[in-house]
């Protein structure tokens, strides 16, 4: 058997779950990610249902917008548009609309949750695409 | 052959007793409907993709037969080697001239040509050895046993190491008889980050051309789902003539090329006019952009401001479907074409590339394999300013517009007689939605 050859991500990744979790940096809330599709995350345009909670998993009602920025931090770009807005029909759970992921390797998806203070607490996902 | 025979030849061979024998003979192993029994998506994919259309393409006819003619067949087999080579093999051809007596088995890049490569000679035209021994190269490290033919792994075959790409480049690089490097997709890969073989970095052809996913190697009792891969081959270059997939084909091109370039917008309201700067960078094309033909291609920046009531106060680069860009410079000074400008042996532009003597570039190089200051650090963005004098526009909309074929370059075709006129509308303008970018005032 031949070996797997490069791999395509050098080793920071996570491996997706639905309901997969990260801190925000502010260290005051969390983000989940309920569900992407495709599961796992794959090479081309990716859907992801979010929820902004507390630390203790309560859903955040405060969350007036979210917005979700890819890029790719060993290649050097992000995505055209570089942002994508979600939108939410519940005020709990977010929906992006679809991110082109284009390129395989390690993607960086940086979720925004905004208060109604237009405040700011990013959560980042960090997942490898197989392409 | 039944299954019970061929499984008792498969177990006397295994026992080193006698010699394997399998369901395809060479013949049947050489013509791709033989494969689509078994990997029907594969053959399917394929159909339709430009690797398929190689030898029926009219602008490949059309430019083979005048390059036959206007170099006495000089040009000899320089075009089929790659556009029909089964064909070039077997003896089918051996100029390109007579595509409509070879065996269609043999035109077009098929997929005994690519599965049998076991070795790569050189970096342009074609310089694979094939193995011609039966065995069908492919990705995976344990191929299903199957009675149909004999299997192994092939690193050529193999997306995921970088000696996959030198089998891609072995024909998209192309150096013409007069020894110039016209087409240089596969240097300037290597030119390029994505052929580092680093983790997180290394992007092979196959990497983006041929898309990953999970499904059957092959539609047989007992195959195991594994990471296959798209055989598509998306690019630039689209069908002209009616297609199997055309339309499949025609999505994922303009896919593939909505993610290539980014382009940002800074505007700078000087009091008497604006100075509006157009970034652009190639981010995903992995070679340069344009590339391959890229003295064929045709890529341009669109470039409109509007005033308050949606009228157009300034533009660059609004041509019309049926315009050669070449026309629309001349016309448009300041619009910002990205390619290839190819010269004569007497300074003048050519137009067909036996005529070609020199290249001035004007492509967008992928991100550099070397770090800044390191030699052959390629600054990767490219920028121009448009002076704006006397407008103050509120609304500004800017793209990047792709033909793969300049509309010049086929009327030239049209005019020697070797193309049919109708062709000519059938090259779409291709706008890339990851380039479209709008400014506003407020």
């Amino acid at each position: 058997m031949p070996d797997d050859g490069v791999e395509a991500c050098s080793g920071s990744a996570e491996t997706y779950t639905a309901g997969i979790r990260a801190d925000c940096d502010t260290g005051a809330c969390r983000v989940v990610l309920l569900e992407a599709d495709p599961a796992p995350p794959d090479r081309g345009e990716n859907v992801w249902s979010l929820q902004g909670t507390d630390l203790d998993g309560a859903v955040l009602p405060e969350v007036h917008a979210v917005r979700l920025e890819p890029v790719m931090p060993e290649h050097g770009h992000g995505t055209s548009p570089a942002s994508f807005d979600a939108t939410t029909s519940d005020g709990q759970t977010w929906l992006s609309p679809p991110m082109d992921l284009f390129m395989s390797g390690l993607w960086e998806v940086s979720v925004v949750l905004v208060d109604s203070d237009d405040s700011e607490h990013t959560a980042t996902f960090s997942f490898c695409l197989e392409g | 052959m039944t299954d019970r025979l061929a499984l008792l030849t498969l177990v006397l061979a295994a026992c080193g007793k006698r010699e394997v024998t399998y369901d395809l003979s060479r013949e049947e192993l050489l013509d791709p409907a033989s494969c689509a029994g078994c990997h029907p998506k594969h053959f399917t994919e394929w159909s339709g993709s430009m690797h398929a259309y190689a030898a029926e393409d009219p602008v490949f006819r059309a430019m083979n037969a005048r390059g036959q003619r206007e170099t006495d067949g000089a040009l000899g087999d320089f075009c089929v080697q790659c556009h029909a080579p089964v064909a070039l093999q077997e003896g089918w051809t051996t100029d390109g001239l007579d595509l409509d007596d070879v065996p269609e088995e043999g035109r077009g890049v098929t997929c005994y040509f690519c599965h049998q490569v076991d070795a790569v000679e050189g970096d342009h035209n074609a310089q694979v050895r094939l193995a011609d021994d039966g065995v069908l190269r492919g990705p995976i490290g344990d191929p299903l046993a199957t009675t149909a033919h004999a299997s192994a792994w092939g690193i050529h075959q193999d997306r995921a190491r970088i000696e996959s790409s030198a089998a891609c480049g072995a024909c998209h690089d192309v150096v013409t008889p007069a020894g110039v490097h016209l087409e240089r997709t596969y240097l300037e890969w290597q030119q390029s980050q994505y052929s580092l073989e680093e983790a997180g970095l290394q992007q092979t052809c196959g990497s983006c051309h041929m898309a990953g996913r999970d499904g059957l190697a092959a539609q047989v009792d007992g195959a195991p789902e594994r990471r296959v891969h798209a055989h598509t081959f998306e690019g630039v270059d689209l069908a002209l003539t009616p297609w199997p997939e055309s339309a499949t084909q025609r999505e994922l091109v303009q896919d593939a090329l909505d993610s290539t370039v980014q382009l940002q917008l800074e505007v700078v309201d000087y009091g008497t006019g604006t100075a509006v700067t157009v970034y652009l960078d190639n981010v995903a094309a992995g070679h340069g952009f344009p590339s391959g033909a890229a003295h064929d291609r045709r890529v341009w920046v669109e470039l409109v401001a509007y005033e308050a009531d949606g009228s157009v106060a300034w533009s660059s680069g609004t041509v019309a479907a049926d315009t050669p860009l070449r026309d629309a410079i001349e016309a448009d000074p300041s619009l910002w074409w990205l390619g290839d400008r190819v010269l004569d042996a007497d300074g003048h532009e050519a137009h067909m590339f036996w005529e070609v003597a020199e290249v001035e570039s004007q492509q967008l190089p992928a991100p550099s394999r070397a770090a800044p200051g390191e030699p052959g650090y390629v600054f990767p963005h490219q920028s121009k300013t448009y002076e704006l004098a006397g407008v103050t526009p509120t609304r500004i909309a800017a793209a990047v517009n792709v033909r793969a074929l300049g509309l010049d370059v086929l009327q030239s075709l049209v005019d020697s007689g070797d193309l049919d006129p109708g062709y000519l509308s059938e090259v779409p303008t291709l706008t890339l939605e990851g380039s479209e970018v709008e400014w506003g005032a407020e």
